[in-house]
């Protein structure tokens, strides 16, 4: 496809990837490991987005990457979720799982970067 | 939904992807060889990997009109193996560190002691 | 104006797969490495797209988006248990130049052959007129099927053996353990429900992709791949239990891959054709019936791989005290 329409496909694309940008500077500072790891997510999320856009001005054979990807991004998550457990196999809505500490006292933004060294896996 | 249609690369994507492969392959040598932790060696040595794929996904991509499949054969079979070769190395430094208590090679020094948490 | 847009797409995304591929080597951490190291897996695949290499988008996205992110990070939970998952600080001292100084030459190597060598002979007139005769119409699957099937072999040996490799690592008593990890999840929680709804699409996707792979892109390697990320799915949220190494079912799955294509290639040898030389009449049967094979060892293969050797049930990964191997 060519012309205006196609060329705004890519922009919109290009657009996609700079946020795609911002996640991987969220993977970057963290503090926390699901804050990396849902930022990871993201890139899985708009790299299917770019796909999509990019198949009606390259070629439709891009949604078939598209569908792959979207159906094992997820599998990272799975992935860090288990290994976050104490013996590696484990599932943290089970019952003896260890839970995050209550958010007490209340969130205070000014000092939220000093949660970081009550950091759980 | 998808047919066999010809799905040609842009005319500058060979150019802009074999810089970015060939940075890549720097990149990864400087980092097997700097790093000292063995996990992130072998991220290294995939990084190496992917940046010789995507310089040789160039060249088949070079001179406009259809990309050559041969090369492209050639990085799929590399991409499976070298997903297999990091199994294995993987399964080694967990190994390792298993027998050791540190995921880093005798002669290159100790790992400092695990604090409580120290997930970064 | 579309190729200008199309630069600068380019561009954008090779800065990023760039700054993904830095990050995952610079810095402090290794769980931040692991996940860079995911995320540039992601971005690379995009770039197989940008460069009309959708076969190799496709196991791209499989491994490297997937497979790769869950060895590692299971690598890097079991270096946790084993107290090894801290960085180590660089080298310092005049060595530290040492390795910045190789990688600079080997950038520099490679963008000066990019530039000084000649354009590559097209292969074009020759394969338009061989992949008629290849049977099938996707030329990455003639390539591998057919062209250079010698080199496919070898490569279903190879991933064998790199799993025999895994394998040897585990403990001598745990020889005849199930493979990995004793999976545990609560009943009817988000990880149980996961594993109900992705593997069957992602055994229907895997299943197309096969088939698909003979006229549009697709093929062995691709299905197989996201075959072997719906068995690792299942055996996470568990659904099913992994087998021990000695299961009948199990050799023979990852046997017949490459068995089937030896024998297609030593029975096309003693009826004349020459070893894997396939005739044209017979060629798209021989290449399915290879691929189907195929397809499932390299699930089977890749699934043990990221799997890990054989576990007894109580706990293996803790070092005793007096630091030796238990």
């Amino acid at each position: 496809m060519t012309g205006w329409l196609g060329a705004w496909l890519l922009l919109c694309a290009a657009g996609v990837l700079v946020t795609l940008g911002a996640a991987l500077w969220r993977v970057w500072r963290g503090p926390a490991r699901a804050d990396r790891m849902m930022a990871a997510q993201l890139v899985g999320t708009g790299g299917v987005a770019v796909l999509m856009l990019l198949a009606p001005a390259q070629g439709w054979a891009a949604l078939d990457v598209a569908l792959v990807l979207a159906i094992l991004a997820a599998l990272a998550a799975v992935g860090f979720v288990k290994a976050s457990t104490p013996d590696g196999a484990g599932d943290p809505e089970e019952a003896d799982a260890p839970h995050d500490p209550p958010l007490d006292p209340p969130l205070d933004l000014a000092t939220d970067s000093a949660r970081s060294d009550r950091d759980v896996a | 939904m998808t047919g066999a249609d010809p799905f040609l690369p842009a005319a500058h994507a060979p150019d802009v992807y074999a810089l970015g492969g060939a940075v890549l392959v720097g990149l990864g040598v400087w980092g097997l060889l700097a790093l000292r932790h063995l996990l992130r060696r072998v991220v290294a040595f995939n990084v190496i990997g992917s940046g010789i794929f995507l310089f040789f996904g160039a060249i088949a991509a070079r001179g406009g009109g259809e990309p050559d499949p041969v090369p492209q054969a050639l990085i799929i079979t590399g991409i499976v193996v070298a997903l297999s070769a990091s199994a294995l190395a993987v399964t080694l430094v967990a190994a390792l560190a298993q027998r050791r208590g540190g995921a880093v090679l005798p002669g290159e020094g100790r790992q400092p002691p695990e604090a409580e948490t120290d997930a970064k | 104006m579309t190729g200008a847009a199309a630069l600068m797409l380019d561009l954008l995304l090779v800065v990023l797969v760039a700054f993904a591929g830095w990050a995952a080597l610079a810095g402090r951490g290794v769980f931040r490495a692991v996940v860079f190291f995911i995320a540039y897996g992601l971005l690379v695949a995009l770039g197989w797209v940008r460069l009309g290499a959708v076969n190799v988008a496709l196991a791209e996205a499989a491994i490297g988006a997937g497979l790769t992110g869950v060895l590692l990070l299971a690598t890097v939970g079991r270096l946790e248990r084993a107290g090894a998952a801290r960085d180590v600080p660089l080298m310092r001292g005049a060595a530290a130049w040492v390795p910045a100084l190789a990688g600079l030459a080997v950038t520099g190597a490679l963008v000066w052959a990019w530039f000084a060598l000649p354009l590559p002979e097209s292969p074009g007139p020759q394969l338009a007129e061989a992949l008629p005769r290849s049977g099938v119409e996707n030329p990455v699957t003639a390539v591998l099927l057919n062209f250079r099937s010698w080199d496919t072999l070898l490569e279903a040996i190879v991933l064998l053996a790199a799993l025999l490799g895994v394998w040897m690592l585990g403990r001598d008593g745990d020889w005849t353990a199930p493979l990995g990890l004793r999976q545990h999840v609560r009943e009817g929680g988000v990880m149980a429900g996961f594993g109900r709804v992705l593997p069957p699409l992602g055994l229907l996707v895997g299943v197309w992709l096969l088939w698909a792979g003979a006229d549009a892109p697709g093929g062995a390697f691709q299905g197989g791949t996201v075959l072997a990320a719906v068995i690792v799915v299942a055996l996470m949220a568990g659904v099913a239990a992994p087998p021990g190494v000695d299961a009948l079912p199990l050799r023979v799955a990852l046997v017949l891959g490459p068995g089937v294509f030896l024998g297609a290639g030593l029975v096309l040898a003693a009826l004349g054709a020459g070893f894997l030389t396939l005739p044209e009449a017979q060629a798209k049967a021989v290449i399915v019936a290879v691929e189907t094979a195929l397809t499932l060892s390299i699930a089977v293969t890749l699934a043990g791989l990221v799997l890990g050797p054989p576990t007894a049930p109580n706990g293996a990964a803790a070092r005793t005290p007096d630091g030796a191997r238990p």
